[in-house]
């Protein structure tokens, strides 16, 4: 009797299993018909995102991202190549946030779906075990997540960024310092031992050489840290009059805090993260005003093609008003950063894939290294050799008066840089 | 064994056969490279894991720890010797397996001298021990690679594009490693040593009394375990690139131990049909229902689970066939 019971939940055990199999197969079948079934005319760009695990959030954002693009595009006549108009359709995979699958998704992209151009996931961890798929299949791969720079330094011919590297996040706030023409600026790196925090201050010693500023304190404190007292007292006694660093939100609300409490006088204040977000000027009240921040992207930044004219170079893509507008349309929400540099990147590829006139890898890779656009989310422009992005500037935020303004570059901002912050140096 | 006695036993026909459809699959290019070399990997890591777990019955629930262990020397080899990265793009591929033999023996050694203490608890208190293990060289290594080497992006170790020119390279190593594994495996479940190993998972003071050395045993199977799992790590670690944390990521070993379960515990067909079932179900609803894969996927498991407590093949080994009992010819 018992073992009767046995076979007939292990047939039925089976029988789930083929019968959801052969549902899983038809509908990717079907699916994988439909794509085929479309005409000549359309650009396949295939990427993996992170819906699901530890990128879930910026996954999201960042597919919403692409296909905010793809609808822009497709809306304003498709691309152009070669002379024939072509649509443009995104193919894409959860890779749940782990390379694990990754090699294995961008081969059935490209061998499968035979899609014309890449994009990478988010993450460098991600872009690492995809960069060798493309790398084989030569085509071109375009990162919008991965600020590390190490993977440009491989040798991968096919890979291209679209957004600032980790190095040059700090750039933007050491020049405007420079610009302004103080001879006493002592500045105090302090920064969290996280491989990211870590890489952008070794950038933002580089870019503190090469302006000719004063670097005086430098110290790199373990994740978690919420106790700065020591750390401040030792940069004062350096005589620093300026902070750099930071690392996450609550390291970086905690850095500041303190650094007003001990009446630490800074003239400017330079926090990675934190200070993007709201919470920042409401956790701290009046020691938020004067903090600066860098940002791939931020809402209301004035880039537009008059700037694009200014500039002498070629404007591509929505304007920011339209850009926030389809994306309430489309999905509800705001987008932030992670939306933004998705959605460059697909305008980026596009316009490389027009300017080279082809659907042929070599030929767009070649176009990508001579493109030269501004776009809502700033101006892009790669390395030819490496395909580092060089051209796209961080966006600096000011707190002022309660307000989060952009500040720098001019093309961008909406209010001027208040330097030294007022109440910080003078109390 | 002759050769008769060899095919009527399916097991390791089974082996065969499998062999030969994947190298059909990649002669014929039914399935991309990466499809493939993705399959055996976690094919083997279930494998890999059977040793101890299936035989010898001890959950090594942070065996990750060993996909990390040498997937990291792996790329520290590799990263820093010319030499091995030139030699991985000449010989089709054969010297990545010989310099994932050594990655693998750095595990293997880990677990051995690891396996002297921590073999001697049992049950839930060995596998706490082991997810320990997993963290200690998890923390160990965010801590180390960043001061050998400030180019790396923290513990992430990027590999150059030279390193890994042909996808196909890659290929072959996994493919010698996935053999030498389901091999090792059917091989140790016939052995006297493989026998011993079922008699501790049974009763393992019995054992003892009645002659097995279970204190070698155990750790043989650990360390042999070690680095059949070591090999895998620094074999896919190549292919994705270079390494990071994620290889010692859990959930890892929770892919290999329920592998395992759903197929059959104590058997090499269980886990071999176990992940095959496995991959396949779990790669085809990530692709066809990402929001919904994981669900269902759930819910497959918790149904074989409460229906066949032994596995798909554990159940198939309760039954006779056209007049033969299937618990004779299964292994």
């Amino acid at each position: 009797m018992r073992s009767r019971l046995a076979i007939a939940t292990s047939t039925l055990v089976v029988l789930i299993i083929i019968i959801l199999a052969i549902i899983g197969g038809a509908v990717w079948y079907f699916m994988s018909l439909q794509g085929g079934a479309q005409y000549g005319g359309v650009i396949k760009i295939g990427v993996t995102v992170s819906l699901k695990g530890k990128f879930q959030h910026e996954g999201d954002l960042a597919l919403k991202g692409m296909q905010v693009a793809v609808k822009w595009i497709n809306d304003h006549g498709g691309v152009n190549v070669g002379g024939k108009k072509y649509n443009v359709t995104l193919v894409y995979y959860d890779d749940e946030s782990s390379p694990d699958r990754v090699p294995e998704l961008y081969s059935k992209l490209i061998e499968e779906d035979k899609v014309d151009i890449l994009l990478a996931p988010y993450s460098s961890t991600l872009t690492k075990a995809a960069a060798p798929v493309a790398e084989q299949f030569k085509k071109v791969i375009v990162s919008h997540g991965g600020a590390s720079d190490s993977i440009f330094q491989q040798g991968y011919k096919y890979a291209v960024q679209a957004l600032t590297p980790a190095t040059k996040y700090l750039k933007s706030i050491v020049t405007l310092l420079k610009e302004q023409n103080d001879p006493d600026i002592k500045i105090a790196l302090i920064y969290e031992n996280t491989a990211f925090s870590s890489t952008v201050a070794k950038g933002a010693k580089a870019a503190i050489q090469e302006a000719g500023l004063n670097l005086v304190y430098e110290f790199a404190y373990e994740k978690g840290t919420q106790d700065f007292a020591s750390v401040i007292e030792e940069a004062k006694a350096a005589g620093a009059n300026v902070l750099l660093g930071g690392g996450h939100f609550q390291d970086g609300v905690a850095l500041t805090q303190q650094a007003w409490q001990l009446g630490w006088k800074l003239k400017a204040i330079g926090i990675l993260v934190a200070p993007t977000l709201p919470d920042f000027y409401q956790k701290l009240g009046d020691a938020a005003n004067g903090v600066m921040a860098p940002a791939q992207w931020e809402y209301g930044v004035k880039y537009s093609p008059d700037v694009a004219k200014n500039l002498g170079v070629e404007w591509y893509g929505p304007t920011n008003d339209e850009y926030i507008e389809m994306f309430r349309d489309m999905f509800g929400g705001e987008p932030d950063y992670h939306a933004a540099e998705a959605t460059a990147a697909v305008l980026f590829a596009v316009k490389a894939i027009e300017k080279a006139g082809s659907l042929d890898s070599d030929a767009i890779r070649a176009a990508a290294g001579q493109l030269d656009i501004l776009t809502f989310f700033g101006r892009l422009k790669i390395d030819p050799q490496t395909g580092l992005q060089i051209a796209h500037e961080m966006v600096v935020i000011q707190w002022q008066n309660g307000e989060k303004k952009i500040i720098y570059p001019e093309a961008a901002a909406q209010a001027s840089p208040i330097y030294p912050a007022t109440n910080w140096w003078q109390r | 064994m002759d050769i008769d006695e060899f095919f009527k036993r399916p097991t390791p026909l089974f082996i065969l056969i499998l062999l030969i459809v994947i190298l059909i699959a990649k002669l014929l290019r039914l399935e991309t490279t990466d499809y493939l070399i993705t399959i055996m990997f976690f094919i083997g890591i279930a494998m890999a894991l059977n040793i101890i777990m299936g035989f010898a019955g001890y959950v090594s629930f942070g065996h990750t720890v060993f996909l990390g262990i040498s997937g990291y020397v792996f790329a520290l080899l590799v990263y820093y010797n010319r030499d091995f990265a030139n030699l991985m793009n000449m010989y089709s591929g054969i010297p990545i397996f010989f310099i994932a033999l050594l990655a693998g023996g750095v595990s293997a050694l880990v677990a051995f001298l690891v396996g002297i203490p921590v073999l001697k608890l049992k049950g839930a208190f060995f596998a706490i021990a082991t997810i320990g293990l997993d963290f200690a060289a998890l923390y160990i290594i965010k801590a180390f690679i960043p001061i050998l080497n400030p180019e790396f992006f923290g513990a992430q170790i990027i590999l150059p594009a030279y390193a890994l020119a042909y996808k196909d390279n890659v290929f072959v190593a996994m493919y010698i490693t996935f053999a030498l594994i389901i091999i090792a495996n059917y091989l140790i479940r016939r052995s006297r040593f493989g026998m011993g190993l079922l008699a501790i998972s049974e009763d393992e003071d019995a054992a003892e009394a009645l002659g097995v050395p279970t204190t070698k045993y155990k750790l043989i199977s650990f360390a042999l375990s070690a680095f059949f799992t070591g090999m895998l790590g620094a074999v896919f670690g190549l292919n994705s690139g270079g390494v990071d944390e994620n290889l010692f990521n859990l959930a890892h070993t929770i892919d290999m131990i329920v592998m395992i379960v759903i197929g059959g515990i104590g058997t090499v067909m269980g886990p071999l049909v176990g992940s095959i079932i496995y991959f396949i179900l779990y790669d085809t609803l990530l692709v066809t229902y990402p929001e919904f894969n994981l669900v269902i996927l759930g819910f497959i498991v918790a149904v074989i689970v409460l229906f066949a407590p032994r596995g798909v093949v554990g159940i198939l080994r309760g039954k006779q066939f056209m007049g033969k009992k299937l618990r004779d010819i299964i292994e």
